[in-house]
C-alpha cells in the first residue's frame, strides 16, 4: 500500500486564452520509506505537481481535476484546518531557494523549536529542545551551534538547518524542491547523502525535485520524468538510468535524449547533445503526445494521448513508438 | 540543427509591448490629478497675461482705485497701488514657473553630474563628492540662500542660480546610490571588455537606465524650487522688479493688505503656490510610483 | 579536438588578486587571497578549463585575465605582452583580442538594446568596419554563426525578448564579431536549462574550429570541462592544484582534491561499484588560508597517512605526474603514496 497515491491530478493557472494546464492528468505514488526522485526541465510542471500534494498552490492556482490520497484521506477534499494538521505533522516542504528563507534575527535553534510548539502543542519545553538538538546533530551540525544566526551558517549548513527544520514534526513524507540546486557539487554530495541517510534512519518517505537528472540517479530508489504537464516515464532507478540490457535503460525518447545531454565520464568521451525545439506553449490546448514536435520517431498515431505502459518491473514509459526507442 | 532550433518557437511567442510611462501616468490618479493641475496652470501662465486686458505694472488713477474688492473688471480686485492683482497673479505664475524649472534645471545637471561620477569611479572621488554632497545636504539652506542673495544682489539669474546650488544633493544621493547598483549590471564589465572607455560606459550603459529616475526626481525638485523662489520673494530678497507670487505675498504684507483684510491680494499667490507644489508632487511621487517596478502595485 | 600544442596566446604568472573584506567577529577588514599564485598557459586554438567550487577564486581569476579586476602580484601575458601594466588607450587597444561571455545572459546584455545594436556595439566601440551597412552585415553574419537565423528578424528584437539560451547567443555572437584569440568564457551554461546547453557548447566549439579561438573556460561542472576542454586545471582555494589532459585527469586524478571531486561527479547512470569520496566540511575562507599545504584541513589522504607534519607546514609545488600524455601535474607531497589508478 502506497503511503501516497496521486490520481489524474490536473493543475490549472488562469492564463490569457484560458486555463494552462501545469499538471495535466497525472498519476503518481510514493510507497513508504520510498526514495522518489521527480526530474524535468524548467516549466515542466514538477514544482506545481509536488506543492499541489500538501496543497500548498499559488492563490491563482486550482486543483481541477483528481485525487491526492494520503494515508487514506484525500486531501484535495479537506478543508484548510485539516490541511494545517497535515502539513508539518505529515508532510513537511523544503523549498527551492530556501537557503534565503532562514530569518535572520532568531537561532536557528530557535527557528527550529518553532513548528515543534506550533505543531506538537503536547510537547514539553524540555522535550523539544532535545528533540530540537537531536535534529541538528541528525542533519550534521554539532548541537552547540544551536544559538548562532543563520549568517554565521554557509549555504549548506543553511540548507541542513532547514532540512532539520522540515523534520522537526516527524513527518512521514518530505518534499525537496530543488535542495541542492545552488550548491557545491561537494556540498551536493553531503545533502544527498544526508537526505539518504535520513530516509533510511528515519524511515521517512521522500520526494526530491531536481532539473537534473544525473543528480536523482545515484540517490533514488524510484524516478519519474516529466514533461510539459505530464510523467512520461516513471520505473526503479536502476532500470531507468540502466546502462546494460539487463537493466534496460530509458525507454521515452525524451528521457534517453535528455540523457544524451549530459556529459557521461563513465563512458567515452563525447560531445553532448541537446534537444531541438522547444516545449509546447502551455497556454494553448495540447493533445496527444506532448513531445512529438521534437521527437524523431514521432508518428501519426502520436498525436493520439499515449498512456504509460508497463515495460517490465514497475518501468513505465508513455510512448506509441516503444518497440523503436528501446533500440535507439 | 542549431539553427532551427534557434528560429523555432520564435514566431509562436507573443510580445506584449509594455505601456509606455506616460500611460501608466494618466493610469495613475494622483498622476492623473497633477498633470491636469499643471496643464491648466501653465496655460494660465503662458496665455493668460496675453488676454487679460490690465497690465500688472498699471498704477491705478486715484485714492478710490486702491484695494479695491473683487468686481467685474478686476476679477481679484486691486492691490494698494491700484494696480490689478489678477493680472499680477498670471504674471507671477509665470516667473514662479520660470524659476522652480531653470533651478531645477542647474540642480539636476549638477546633482546627476556628481551623482554618476560618485557612483561610477567610487573610492576617492565618491568619498570627496559625497563630503561636499552632505556638506549641502546639512547646511542651512534658507540663511545660505538669505546670505547669498544679500551678497550677490537682487536679481532674477542670481535667484535661479542660488535655489539651483542648493537644491541639488538630494538628487545626487539618489543617482549615485542607483548608480552604485547599476555598475554592478554584469553590462558594465562586458561594455568594458569590449574595449568600451568610462565616458563610454557612463553614456551608453549607465545614462539610459537612469533617466527615468532622474526625470522622477527633477519634478519633484522644481516643487521645492518654486517653494524656495517663494520664500525668497517673500523676505524680500527676491528680483524687485519681477512679479512673483512670492513677491505679491511680500508686497501684500508689507503693504498691511492682511490688516485691511484685503484677502484677495495675499490669498490668490498663496493659493497658487499651494496647488502648483501640490501638482508637481503628485506628478513626481506617481511617475516615481509607475517607474519604479519595485514600488508599482503597491500603493 | 585541436592539434597539438602551439604558441601560448596567454600565460599567467604568479597571479595574485586580494580583497579586503569584513570577517565576522573581527574587527576592520583583513586580507581574503581570492587567488593566490596561480600560473597557467593557454595555447593557441586551446581550451583550458578551470575547475572549481565556490569560492575557489576562479571568477577572479578570469576577471583579472580579462582586466576587470586589478591583480595585486603577477604577470598576464597576452600574445607576448604583459597586459598588467596597461592603463587607458594602450588597455582598450588590446581589449578585442581577448573577449569574455559571461554567466548570467540576463544580466550581461543590455535590456534597452536591439540584438543587432548589441552585437554591433563592439564594432561601433572599436571604430571596425567602415559604414554603420558594413557593420550591420558583418553583425548579421555573426548572428546566424550563432544560431540566431534568420538573422534579419533576430537582430529586431529586443534582447529581453529572448530566452536564456537565445541570449547567450548573442552574447557568443557579439564576443566574437571581434575574432578574438582568447574567449574567457565563465559558467556559459550553467544558468540554462540541460536540453539547451549542447546547443550553446556546439557553437562555441564550431567558433574554435572555425576561427581557432582558443577558451579559457570556467566551470563548477568538471564533467563538462572534461567534455570540451583540452586540458584542466583544478583550483582550491585561490591555488592550482592539479592539471593535465581532460581524460588523463579525469582517468587519473593525481591530487586527492581531484579524487574526491571525480568521485562524486553525477552521473546519469546507477553505478554499482561507485566509491565516492564526499569530503567533509566546507572550503575554508581565503582570508584564512590553511597553513602548510591548503588542502590539508579536508585531505583524506593527510588522515589516511596519520597527518604528518609536511602537510601542515610546507606548501607543495605542482610537480608533474608520471602518465603516458605528459603535462600532468599536481601540488601534493605524497601524489606517489596513493598511485596513480
Amino acid at each position: 500500500m502506497s503511503l501516497l497515491e496521486i490520481r489524474g491530478l490536473t493543475v490549472a493557472y488562469p492564463g490569457k486564452h484560458g486555463d494552462v494546464l501545469a499538471v495535466d492528468g497525472v498519476d503518481f505514488s510514493i510507497g513508504k520509506g520510498e526514495f522518489v526522485g521527480l526530474a524535468g526541465e524548467s516549466g515542466c510542471g514538477k514544482t506545481t505537481m509536488a506543492m499541489a500534494i500538501p496543497n500548498l498552490l499559488p492563490r491563482n492556482a486550482r486543483i481541477t481535476a483528481g485525487s491526492v490520497v494520503f494515508d487514506g484521506a484525500d486531501l484535495t477534499t479537506m478543508d484548510e484546518d485539516g490541511l494545517r494538521t497535515v502539513r508539518w505533522n505529515e508532510i513537511s516542504v523544503v523549498f527551492q531557494g530556501a537557503l534565503n528563507a532562514l530569518n535572520p534575527v532568531h537561532t536557528v535553534g530557535s527557528q527550529i523549536l518553532e513548528p515543534i510548539r506550533v505543531h506538537d502543542r503536547g510537547t514539553s519545553e524540555a522535550e523539544a529542545r532535545s528533540r530540537m538538538e537531536e535534529l541538528l546533530e541528525a542533519v550534521g551540525i554539532p548541537a552547540g551551534r544551536a544559538g548562532d544566526f543563520p549568517h554565521q551558517f554557509s549555504g549548506g549548513m543553511r540548507q541542513r538547518v532547514m532540512i532539520a527544520m522540515a523534520l522537526a514534526c516527524r513527518p512521514q513524507l518530505v518534499i525537496a524542491d530543488e535542495p541542492i540546486t545552488a550548491l557545491d557539487v561537494m556540498t551536493q554530495a553531503q545533502i544527498l547523502d544526508l537526505l539518504r541517510s535520513l530516509c533510511d534512519r528515519y524511515g521517512l518517505s521522500m520526494l526530491l525535485i531536481s532539473h537534473d537528472l544525473s543528480v536523482l540517479a545515484q540517490t533514488c530508489d524510484r524516478v519519474a520524468v516529466m514533461y510539459a504537464g505530464r510523467i512520461v516515464e516513471t520505473g526503479p532507478a536502476g532500470r531507468v538510468f540502466g546502462s546494460d540490457e539487463h537493466h534496460g535503460g530509458a525507454r521515452h525518447p525524451y528521457t534517453q535524449r535528455l540523457l544524451r545531454a549530459y556529459p557521461n565520464i563513465r563512458r567515452e568521451r563525447v560531445f553532448i547533445e541537446g534537444i531541438p525545439g522547444y516545449p509546447p506553449d502551455l497556454t494553448q490546448p495540447q493533445s496527444g503526445c506532448r513531445f512529438r514536435a521534437r521527437c524523431d520517431l514521432a508518428i501519426d498515431k502520436c498525436a493520439e494521448e499515449p498512456t504509460l505502459v508497463d515495460v517490465g518491473g514497475d518501468h513505465r514509459a508513455a510512448c506509441w513508438r516503444l518497440d523503436q526507442a528501446v533500440t535507439s | 540543427m542549431t539553427s532551427d532550433q534557434a528560429a523555432q518557437g520564435i514566431d509562436d511567442i507573443e510580445y506584449e509591448k509594455p505601456p509606455s510611462n506616460w500611460t501608466l501616468l494618466w493610469g495613475d490618479r494622483m498622476g492623473r490629478w497633477g498633470i491636469i493641475i499643471l496643464v491648466v496652470v501653465t496655460v494660465l501662465a503662458v496665455f493668460g497675461p496675453m488676454i487679460w486686458p490690465f497690465d500688472p505694472a498699471a498704477v491705478g488713477e486715484d485714492s478710490s482705485s486702491i484695494f479695491q474688492p473683487p468686481s467685474s473688471a478686476h476679477w481679484l480686485g486691486t492691490d494698494e497701488l491700484g494696480r490689478d492683482v489678477f493680472s499680477q497673479f498670471l504674471m507671477g505664475a509665470r516667473i514662479s514657473l520660470f524659476v522652480g524649472i531653470m533651478a531645477t534645471l542647474i540642480a539636476t545637471v549638477i546633482g546627476a553630474g556628481i551623482g554618476v561620477m560618485a557612483g561610477f569611479f567610487r573610492g576617492p572621488v565618491d568619498s570627496a563628492a559625497m563630503g561636499v554632497t552632505d556638506f549641502f545636504l546639512v547646511v542651512p539652506a534658507l540663511p545660505l540662500m538669505i546670505a547669498l542673495a544679500a551678497i550677490f544682489g537682487q536679481n532674477l539669474l542670481i535667484v535661479i542660480i542660488v535655489i539651483g546650488a542648493l537644491a541639488w544633493p538630494r538628487t545626487a544621493r539618489i543617482v549615485r546610490s542607483q548608480t552604485l547598483s547599476l555598475r554592478e549590471r554584469q553590462f558594465v564589465p562586458r561594455a568594458r571588455s569590449l574595449g568600451a572607455s568610462n565616458a563610454r560606459i557612463i553614456r551608453t550603459n549607465i545614462t539610459p537606465h537612469l533617466l527615468a529616475l532622474i526625470v522622477a526626481n527633477t519634478i519633484l525638485v522644481v516643487a521645492g524650487c518654486i517653494l524656495a523662489e517663494a520664500t525668497l520673494s517673500f523676505i524680500g530678497l527676491g528680483d524687485p522688479n519681477r512679479i512673483s507670487w512670492g513677491s505679491m505675498l511680500h508686497f501684500g504684507f508689507v503693504s498691511g493688505a492682511v490688516g485691511r483684510g484685503a484677502w484677495w491680494y495675499f490669498l490668490p499667490p498663496g493659493l497658487g503656490i499651494l496647488v502648483v507644489v501640490l501638482g508637481f508632487t503628485l506628478v513626481g511621487q506617481s511617475f516615481e510610483r509607475v517607474t519604479n517596478p519595485k514600488m508599482r502595485g503597491g500603493a | 579536438m585541436t592539434g597539438g600544442p602551439a604558441e601560448p596566446v596567454l600565460s599567467v604568472e604568479g597571479l595574485e588578486v586580494h580583497y579586503r573584506v569584513r570577517v565576522p567577529g573581527q574587527r576592520g577588514k583583513v586580507t581574503a587571497r581570492a587567488v593566490d599564485g596561480v600560473d597557467l598557459v593557454v595555447h593557441a586554438g586551446e581550451t583550458l578549463a578551470l575547475v572549481g567550487e565556490s569560492g575557489s577564486g576562479k571568477t577572479s581569476i578570469a576577471n583579472a585575465v580579462m582586466r576587470l579586476i586589478e591583480p595585486a602580484a603577477g604577470r598576464i601575458v597576452f600574445d607576448g605582452i604583459d597586459l598588467v601594466p596597461l592603463r587607458g588607450r594602450a588597455l582598450r587597444k588590446m581589449r578585442p583580442h581577448f573577449q569574455m561571455i559571461f554567466q548570467d545572459p540576463f544580466e550581461s546584455l543590455d535590456p534597452r538594446r536591439t540584438v543587432l545594436d548589441t552585437v554591433m556595439e563592439p564594432l561601433v566601440i572599436n571604430g571596425i568596419g567602415e559604414s554603420a551597412d558594413d557593420r550591420r552585415k558583418l553583425a548579421l553574419v555573426a548572428l546566424a554563426r550563432a544560431g540566431l537565423t534568420p538573422p534579419e528578424r533576430m537582430g529586431a528584437r529586443f534582447t529581453h525578448q529572448l530566452s536564456g539560451g537565445q541570449r547567450q547567443r548573442v552574447a557568443i555572437a557579439a564576443a566574437m564579431i571581434l575574432e578574438p584569440a582568447l574567449v574567457v568564457a565563465d559558467e556559459p551554461v550553467s544558468m540554462l536549462d540541460v536540453s539547451l546547453r549542447a546547443g550553446i557548447l556546439t557553437v562555441m566549439a564550431d567558433m574554435r574550429d572555425r576561427l581557432g579561438v582558443a577558451y579559457l573556460f570556467i566551470t563548477h561542472d568538471l564533467s563538462l570541462a572534461w567534455m570540451f576542454a583540452d586540458r584542466i586545471a583544478v583550483v582550491y582555494l585561490g591555488r592550482v592544484v592539479e592539471e593535465g589532459t581532460s581524460a588523463d585527469l579525469i582517468d587519473s586524478p593525481a591530487h586527492p582534491y581531484t579524487r574526491a571531486l571525480v568521485s562524486v561527479i553525477p552521473v546519469p547512470e546507477t553505478s554499482r561499484d561507485a566509491q565516492r569520496t564526499v569530503l567533509s566540511g566546507e572550503t575554508p575562507n581565503p582570508s584564512a588560508i590553511p597553513s602548510g599545504c591548503r588542502f590539508h584541513t579536508r585531505c583524506p589522504l593527510y588522515r589516511e597517512l596519520g597527518e604528518p607534519a609536511r602537510c601542515r607546514e610546507v606548501d607543495p609545488m605542482l610537480a608533474e605526474v608520471h602518465s603516458v600524455v605528459g603535462g600532468h601535474r599536481a601540488a601534493c607531497h605524497f601524489i606517489d603514496q596513493q598511485g596513480v589508478s
